[in-house]
């Protein structure tokens, strides 16, 4: 038998990434491996609860604040609005941050990322403008990162949210300073979506290299509008069923596979299921694309604007294809620099309170986040001293992973189909899977 | 900006999370002033390199390791890093100590890895195979595995101090804005190597020399307590010292070098700087401060003290683990 044939490393994955090509080079042994992974919840298991919203971040900044909301119901405590207020807002900043590298990554696939802007910027590159565009995500990519360190004490590994409340207050200075931050966010974002309709949208150049495969339409899972209550829609936007998140580990399972180490996110069939191709129809992905495809209007007439400026262009949603998923994150950066200003009012950020203490625990708490790259759930059952004895954690490697296999293997066949060589296999899984 | 060739610098991140990378590509965004001086030839989450790709060198000026060593694939690297590069740099905390995927010591057999223990070779459906790196029987830091040069801890490191180890290593005496950062709250060695262009001495940690105490904001009073609270028990909206109003604040056994960041947000440090030199244990450390300075003679208030105290591995061993416990989770 041929030997396998293996592509390391996948750029900008959360995990260390990388691709197999079975030996006889179809993509039906394509598999997507994570080579390296942290088991959250050997992690969590043993430590006080009330522990958890520092160590989450391990996963990702979001879930800092879901294990804070977690907290709460955990606690039987409603934070003052104060705090409710500075955990949004640090979500829509940490919005921000996510979808604005995403960006830049996919800018820097037609340069070089780590050129010395000053020395380069004259040079021919197939994007136009991308040199200039670049150094304006930067620079509004710290801005955010500023917001988030307001917010949450430090972008990467956030810290204030607690159970019942935040750590901290804002600072007199701290108040004008995110307003300045959200204005300059939401007049940057309005440029940012004219320069990727006109110079990668519908550039027919740039977008032949983002395009890839059409992927087979998946069910989403998604946040309700009601706090805590997750929706799985089936592929074509049709609600299949409703939960509230304390039934989190009943309604959803995950498959570990023996060749990677992040596990299916899978919806719970009866009688469960334990592997990825016995739970491929239960299989969801989540994120920017799938709440996209809800169809529901955003709420900023920007990112509203933008919606329908996608559907004008590529149809009607929902949409199963890679530029959908990037054109969906720049509608989101819309709404998050939208949203940043709306929970950045100074009146919103200050109160009386910035936390109620709990006087008792409860045994179980659960919350679910829209966090940038999709529904993220925490589920703790602590014992009677508020010592965790069981998590469980939905991630959006896990949700997506179902997915991303799927995907990668339709690059893989496309790619080969097309006689690519492994660097444009490469490439291509690289560009299809970032927006996810 | 110097003549000379750019230094070529390697990235690898190991098990753990993007954090430290994230940060590094801030330094990156935010200031465009690694590249004039170095060029980073390998870089996984960014650029895409694999292993092999490192035998194209022969030789590396410096090398960033980030994460645990929690599989075979990071050991790999570990070794051919530390052959190919002539600095090696852990950063990060998971890197310096072990980080929080050191926990994952205490439970064992990870719940999220059936197959842990037979997964060298996996024969699917179809009988051919799919090699997937086999996890190690423990995570360890860097330093357990191979000679590191410096290291610039935290979860995750500051911008500032991550700048200041590449100002050293990498921009030697090119690097215009050396002097700032050599004003900065480094031990005094490291601050005078920055400001002459010299490699600082081997083994230099960047940060803090004293504890966090040394820079945290809030006021001490007076070094007593007399209840034992967890983090969500109490709030009180005063400036003073965290351990004194009865929360468990490992300042007093981590180095300084984040400037009091979780104190500052009224949360108590929890150690991801590691000890500092003067400290053997941070554990027994901690076990020293409390028990000289909780006010009661009183044995029941003593064991009351006692049973408030849970999980004092995880909380004093948060980031070290793996390093500082490594017999015992070896043993284990």
């Amino acid at each position: 038998m041929p030997e396998a044939s293996i592509i390391d490393s996948i750029r900008w994955q959360q995990k260390p990434t990388r691709v197999v090509i079975g030996g006889n080079g179809g993509s039906a042994e394509t598999l997507l491996q994570t080579t390296a992974s942290v088991s959250f919840v050997d992690l969590c298991r043993g430590r006080p609860v009330e522990e958890v919203p520092r160590i989450a971040p391990v996963m990702g900044p979001s879930h800092h604040v879901v294990a804070a909301m977690a907290l709460d119901r955990l606690f039987q405590v409603a934070p003052p609005e104060l705090a409710t207020n500075m955990r949004k807002a640090l979500v829509q900043a940490q919005f921000l941050t996510h979808h604005l590298r995403k960006l830049y990554f996919l800018i820097s696939h037609w340069t070089n990322p780590l050129i010395s802007i000053r020395s380069k910027a004259r040079e021919h590159c197939a994007l136009p403008h991308a040199f200039e565009m670049m150094r304006r995500i930067m620079t509004h990519l710290a801005m955010a990162q500023e917001a988030e360190t307001i917010l949450g004490g430090r972008p990467e590994h956030p810290l204030t949210a607690v159970g019942g409340g935040v750590s901290r207050y804002l600072k007199e200075d701290h108040h004008p300073r995110l307003t300045d931050i959200a204005a300059s966010c939401v007049d940057y974002s309005t440029v940012l979506a004219d320069y990727f309709f006109t110079s990668v949208f519908t550039n027919a150049g740039v977008l032949n290299v983002i395009k890839g495969p059409d992927f087979d339409p998946l069910s989403a899972l998604c946040l309700s509008e009601a706090e805590n209550i997750i929706v799985l829609h089936d592929a074509w936007a049709a609600e299949k069923d409703r939960f509230g998140v304390d039934r989190f580990p009943e309604k959803i399972d995950f498959c570990h596979e023996n060749w990677t180490r992040t596990p299916f996110g899978h919806a719970r069939a009866n009688g469960g299921s334990n592997t990825e191709r016995t739970a491929d129809g239960q299989l969801f992905f989540t994120g920017p694309l799938a709440r996209l495809n809800r169809g529901f209007p955003f709420s900023a007439a920007a990112a509203e604007q933008e919606r329908q400026r996608l559907i004008a262009t590529l149809g009607p949603l929902p949409r199963h294809e890679v530029p959908a998923a990037y054109w969906a994150l720049v509608i989101e950066v819309l709404q998050a620099a939208a949203d940043l200003q709306q929970f950045c009012e100074k009146e919103k950020l200050t109160g009386p309170a910035l936390r109620t203490i709990p006087t008792k625990i409860g045994t179980t708490g659960a919350a679910a986040l829209e966090s940038p790259s999709g529904v993220i759930c925490h589920h703790y059952t602590v014992d009677e001293r508020g010592i965790v004895k069981e998590v469980f954690a939905l991630d959006t490697d896990a949700a997506n992973n179902g997915l991303r296999c799927r995907l990668a293997r339709a690059i893989v066949a496309k790619s080969l189909s097309r006689g690519g060589d492994n660097t444009a296999v490469k490439r291509n899984i690289e560009l299809g899977l970032l927006p996810f | 900006m110097t003549s000379k060739p750019p230094r070529t610098l390697a990235i690898y991140a190991a098990t753990g999370c993007r954090a430290c990378e994230h940060v590094l590509l801030d330094i990156q965004y935010q200031i465009q002033a690694v590249t004039p001086w170095s060029e980073i030839v390998f870089w996984p989450y960014v650029l895409g390199s694999d292993l092999a790709a490192l035998n194209r060198h022969h030789r590396i000026d410096a090398a960033l390791f980030i994460g645990a060593i929690g599989t075979s694939s990071d050991r790999k690297a570990a070794l051919i890093l530390r052959e190919k590069a002539q600095i090696l740099l852990a950063c990060g905390a998971c890197a310096a100590f072990g980080g929080l995927p050191g926990l994952c010591n205490l439970a064992g057999k990870s719940s999220e890895d059936p197959d842990a223990e037979n997964q060298e070779i996996h024969p699917d459906a179809s009988g051919s195979t799919h090699f997937l790196p086999p996890v190690e029987s423990s995570v360890s830091s860097l330093y357990q595995v191979v000679h590191v040069d410096y290291a610039v801890p935290g979860c995750p490191p500051t911008p500032a101090l991550l700048w200041s180890a590449l100002q050293a290593v990498i921009c030697g005496p090119a690097a215009g804005s050396r002097l700032t950062y050599a004003l900065a709250r480094l031990p005094e060695n490291i601050s005078r190597s920055i400001a002459a262009g010299v490699l600082p001495p081997s083994g230099s940690v960047f940060a803090g020399k004293k504890a966090v105490c040394a820079t945290c904001c809030r006021g001490k009073e007076e070094k007593r307590f007399s209840t034992l609270k967890r983090t969500h028990e109490k709030y009180e909206a005063t400036g003073r010292c965290l351990l004194e109003q009865g929360l468990l604040c490992l300042g007093v056994a981590t180095r300084e070098g984040c400037g009091g960041l979780c104190t500052a947000a009224g949360l108590p440090c929890r150690g991801c700087f590691g000890k500092p030199e003067a400290v053997y244990d941070p554990g027994a450390k901690m076990v020293s401060t409390i028990g000289s300075t909780f006010d009661s003679q009183q044995p029941e208030e003593i064991e009351s003290l006692a049973d408030a105290m849970v999980d004092l591995i995880g909380t004093f061993y948060r980031y070290t683990f793996a390093s500082q416990c490594a017999m015992a989770s070896k043993t284990e």
